[in-house]
């Protein structure tokens, strides 16, 4: 995981799912799904394309995603599509959009709007989008140090300098969000700050979210 | 040498063995791998759609397809062939799509070596394609390495 393109999942709704091997285009993704409980990415429900529309009862997991783009999520060929035994998503987990989202001081931002994921090889959940209670956006890095409830998710103080207001900016701040954590977890979690900051990401690229359409 | 698509389509297509007329190229089939021609589509005054394969192409030259015989002419016998000839399969036209999910644009023209069949290069709205980037041609895109 070197890439920090990122994108809105919600945006990834509608997208055809394309072969690489075949160029045929075999589902079209319905929604995501995601383990609240472990902030994770779990993959994708699917449509079927064409004609007969409707609902496709094969899924489509987080790990055999090659790629997502602002035109298609791309796997490899149509055995990437699973026939689940337990559905995706069926399995328990708190719900985290809508809960109330605390800073680490203890004063409320607002309530979680959104999952951000990475859009490269074996996509993850990255981040939440917050709408804050002043009507701005925010972009909140996950952590394991996150605490959720079924009506709230608490930030942790070591992520509150990576919250930002754009999705760029936000894709820029994870990965220094990733060295400060590994930083941490080395030095025993108790070091002041992580010194030794190699260069930043260069480019954050955008994650060319918003309206594409198709 | 290399030729397109756009303007090989509709040359005539001879018998290199009688000299008979056997009608005019009406379509490429190409693998699935996007790479190679396997077969060309005869248009002529016949009911079904007349196929012969790359390697009874004798010659692919500026005015003339010499095919070795008539008797290679034959009909769709494969689900691919049968895909490009219903027009479910084509690139001139199709999305050019990378291999991260990002169009290009679409296929305006294809170059191909006469000698081999193989692919050359995709010709699209935005840019020229390298046959070596192209991963498949299927009913919905072109994937292409990014």
């Amino acid at each position: 995981m070197t890439t920090s393109r990122v994108m809105k999942a919600s945006d990834v709704s509608g997208l055809p799912v394309v072969t690489i091997n075949g160029g045929d285009d075999v589902a079209e993704i319905k929604d995501v799904v995601f383990d609240g409980t472990n902030h994770r990415l779990v993959g994708f429900t699917l449509n079927k394309r064409g004609w007969f529309r409707g609902k496709l009862r094969k899924q489509l997991p987080a790990g055999s995603v090659r790629a997502i783009g602002p035109d298609a999520v791309m796997v490899a060929d149509d055995s990437d599509l699973e026939d689940p035994e337990v559905p995706l998503g069926k399995a328990e987990t708190h719900a985290v959009i809508g809960n109330r989202v605390i800073s680490a001081d203890g004063s409320n931002l607002g309530h979680v709007s959104g999952v951000i994921i990475t859009t490269g090889d074996d996509p993850e959940a990255v981040g939440y989008e917050v709408e804050g209670d002043d009507d701005k956006a925010y972009f909140v890095p996950i952590s394991a140090q996150m605490a959720l409830s079924d009506n709230n998710l608490l930030i942790p103080e070591s992520s509150t300098e990576f919250i930002r207001h754009d999705l760029v900016g936000f894709g820029a701040a994870l990965a220094d969000h990733r060295r400060a954590l590994d930083a941490a977890s080395q030095a025993g979690a108790h070091q002041p700050k992580p010194q030794p900051a190699p260069e930043p990401e260069p480019k954050p690229e955008s994650g060319t979210t918003g309206g594409s359409g198709s | 040498m290399s030729d397109a698509f756009t303007s090989a389509i509709g040359r005539k297509v001879v018998d290199s063995a009688t000299a008979d007329d056997v009608g005019e190229v009406k379509a490429f089939v190409v693998d699935q791998a996007g790479r190679q021609i396997t077969r060309i589509q005869v248009a002529g005054r016949h009911r079904h759609a007349r196929m012969v394969d790359w390697d009874d192409v004798d010659s692919f030259g500026d005015d003339v397809v010499l095919i070795s015989s008539q008797g290679a002419i034959h009909e769709p016998d494969d689900e691919r062939t049968t895909d490009i000839v219903k027009g479910d399969v084509h690139y001139i036209g199709t999305r050019i799509l990378t291999v991260e999910g990002v169009k290009l644009g679409k296929v305006k023209d294809v170059h191909f070596d006469t000698k081999t069949g193989e692919v050359i290069a995709l010709m699209s709205d935005s840019g020229r394609v390298e046959g070596a980037r192209i991963r498949s041609l299927g009913t919905y895109a072109a994937v292409v390495e990014g």
